[in-house]
């Protein structure tokens, strides 16, 4: 089956700083894999790239078998690891919008994750507090039937009751043809959800590896092993 | 795609364009009277007072709205694209060239609208102050015919002709001045930092390469022009007219120029912070 | 049921350990219909890979089948659960018998304890 995402020889440089160097990996569908790394690490570029945020200094990306472009934006539900929800618009609106653009988007799904979330649908972006963003956000990207869901740190600084059931919410989303990309450095919050782990440090992948595979090698969790690896 | 985001661009930008221009009519409104009042009023009583000032801030609110909706036109492309919302509208399935044509269609709708509003307020101050009453069609034909009449007598060619250039003329005017802002801004932003002044420095900058070009133009045909025969043989419509097409000319340039460039920064050089 | 997990071990393989134990309790009847995979990694709070492959361990030991189109079952052969009871048995005793080794407890020492805490237990429940 054709991979989720396939990165060759990728490298992205900031003027004469090297965010991403020679990167090769490949997410087959059906995986939920984590990307791994301390901050500045090249995660979210990595995310950027596949996004076609960024264009890449050299090497490739392919996101279904696709350079980053229209085509492929049709197959990604994107999680950024800010709040980019325009300040004006309201729950209903967000999910026009969503509706208008994306054609895998569930409205009737977005309208019952806001309501057992308590989130109201006429409120407007600029009356909500941070973690109602955060929501929101999570659940217009997350009532998509996506091929390719990139979650730019999904769980940093929210409360463990939301991070669990962003984790539930992953888990219940699980479809054989789509894969999800969490990058985190909070990994223990994620391991038991994951499937591969990708880790990336100064902008190389050091590792990839399934999660039983390496607590089966190194007798220990992900988590450690991760703090072990990465010891300032 | 391009009509569902010109429709949520409308939705954007039409929350504070319609009530702006809403209240500009009721204030053009009230300004007619005001005029209407003052004609019949000698003394400086307190009403006066507030016709004055009613026709100030008609004055005020006219000014203001042509500020806003220039401020607007800026402030969607910088914020939607360049700015977090870019992580949501850059991420879309659609073009860049969908992304950029809805800005300049919508911007230039109110353009155009502020235009209409412009006339249409003064109309109204003009027909209840009394000055004017409604036009009479048949009043305008004829005016429009010993126009035409009398440009045919200095040979200059049809009115019609002359109003369609001065509309193209128009309508490149505010593509070159949209597009200029949004290729300084994809430009200055596709930076690290200093996004904000780095485009007003590429505004800048352009505007000083276009200066440098047009000079450079002007050196270049001027002796010629005085050494040629052109003005001798061509006649006045023939000259009007080249004059209109060429202004079109570097318009059309222009506009594809920007263009192109916001295009290439917005596909390859997009740096969202 | 309460689902933890240890670290140091692949989280299938705590799988595996989990149900089999629910099997061998009796929490899981002979012949149940277990929960859907998608069910059973929500509650567990895992990706549903991993309970995949974890049911697909149980089959392979003959503890669940499957029924085409229809899920999975507990097995109702009662021989299969009761050996896997004994496993488990096995287990706690083999780790038993090792931590108290750890403490310099001799095999005597070992049956002697458990006869004193039986009575103990005894007679907690007799007062």
């Amino acid at each position: 089956m054709e991979t989720c995402l396939e990165c060759r020889a990728l490298t992205k440089r900031f003027g004469s700083a090297r965010a991403l160097n020679g990167v090769n990996l490949t997410v087959a569908p059906g995986r939920v894999v984590g990307l791994l790394g301390p901050n500045g690490s090249g995660k979210t570029t990595l995310i950027k790239l596949a996004n076609g945020l960024l264009t890449p200094s050299s090497g490739e990306i392919a996101v279904c078998g696709l350079t980053p472009g229209k085509e492929s934006k049709a197959l990604v539900s994107y999680l950024p690891d800010r709040p980019c929800l325009p300040e004006w618009m309201s729950g209903e609106g967000l999910m026009d919008y969503y509706a208008d653009f994306f054609r895998d988007f569930d409205r009737a799904k977005a309208a019952d994750m806001m309501a057992r979330l308590g989130l109201r649908e006429e409120q407007r972006v600029s009356q909500m507090s941070k973690g109602m963003k955060e929501k929101v956000q999570l659940i217009l990207v997350m009532s998509r039937k996506a091929k390719l869901y990139l979650l730019d740190e999904p769980i940093g600084g929210v409360d463990p009751a939301t991070r669990d059931y962003i984790l539930d919410t992953i888990i219940r989303n699980y479809a054989e043809d789509a894969s999800v990309v969490i990058s985190t450095h909070l990994i223990s919050d994620v391991e038991n959800v994951l499937d591969d782990v990708i880790f990336l440090r100064d902008g190389t992948v050091t590792m990839q590896a399934s999660v039983d595979d390496i607590r089966e090698q190194y007798g220990k969790s992900v988590d450690a092993l991760f703090r072990e690896v990465f010891k300032c | 795609m391009l009509g569902k985001l010109m429709k949520h661009e409308f939705r954007a930008t039409g929350r504070i364009m319609l009530p702006l221009l809403a209240a500009e009519l009721i204030l053009a409104v009230l300004a007619g009277f005001s005029v209407r009042g003052l004609e019949r009023m000698e003394d400086m009583s307190f009403l006066h007072a507030l016709y004055v000032l009613t026709l100030i801030v008609f004055g005020l609110g006219m000014f203001a709205i042509a500020v806003v909706v220039f401020v607007l036109m800026i402030q969607r492309f910088y914020r939607s694209l360049l700015r977090d919302e870019g992580y949501l509208s850059m991420t879309l399935p659609v073009t860049v060239d969908a992304q950029i044509w809805a800005k300049l269609l919508t911007s230039f709708v109110w353009f155009l609208a502020v235009g209409a509003l412009f006339f249409l307020s003064m109309f109204v101050v003009m027909s209840i102050g009394s000055y004017i009453t409604l036009p009479d069609l048949e009043e305008f034909r004829e005016f429009w015919r010993s126009m035409e009449a009398e440009l045919r007598e200095l040979g200059v060619g049809s009115m019609a002709l002359y109003l369609f250039e001065m509309l193209a003329a128009v309508f490149l005017g505010v593509c070159v001045t949209c597009l200029r802002c949004y290729a300084s801004m994809a430009i200055g932003c596709s930076a690290a930092d200093h996004k904000l002044i780095l485009s007003f420095v590429a505004y800048f900058l352009i505007g000083i390469a276009l200066g440098m070009t047009s000079n450079a133009a002007v050196f270049a045909v001027l002796p010629r022009l005085e050494t040629s025969s052109f003005f001798e043989h061509v006649s006045p419509a023939r000259f009007m007219h080249t004059v209109m097409l060429g202004n079109l000319v570097i318009g059309a340039g222009l506009s594809a120029l920007f263009y192109l460039v916001t295009r290439y920064f917005l596909k390859n050089k997009l740096n969202l912070a | 049921m309460q689902w933890h997990f240890d670290s140091e071990l692949p989280i299938y393989a705590q799988l595996v350990a989990h149900i089999k134990r629910a099997i061998a309790t009796g929490e899981l009847r002979p012949g149940e219909k277990m929960t859907p995979v998608r069910d059973l990694s929500l509650e567990a709070g895992v990706n549903p890979n991993t309970m995949q492959r974890a049911l697909q361990q149980l089959e392979r030991e003959g503890l669940v089948y499957p029924q085409r189109g229809n899920g999975r079952y507990v097995t109702e052969d009662t021989g299969v659960i009761e050996r896997a009871r004994k496993t488990l048995a096995a287990g706690h005793v083999r780790r038993y018998r090792e931590a108290m080794r750890a403490l310099g407890c001799s095999e005597e020492e070992m049956i002697g304890l458990l006869r004193e805490s039986r009575e103990e237990e005894n007679d907690g429940n007799l007062s």
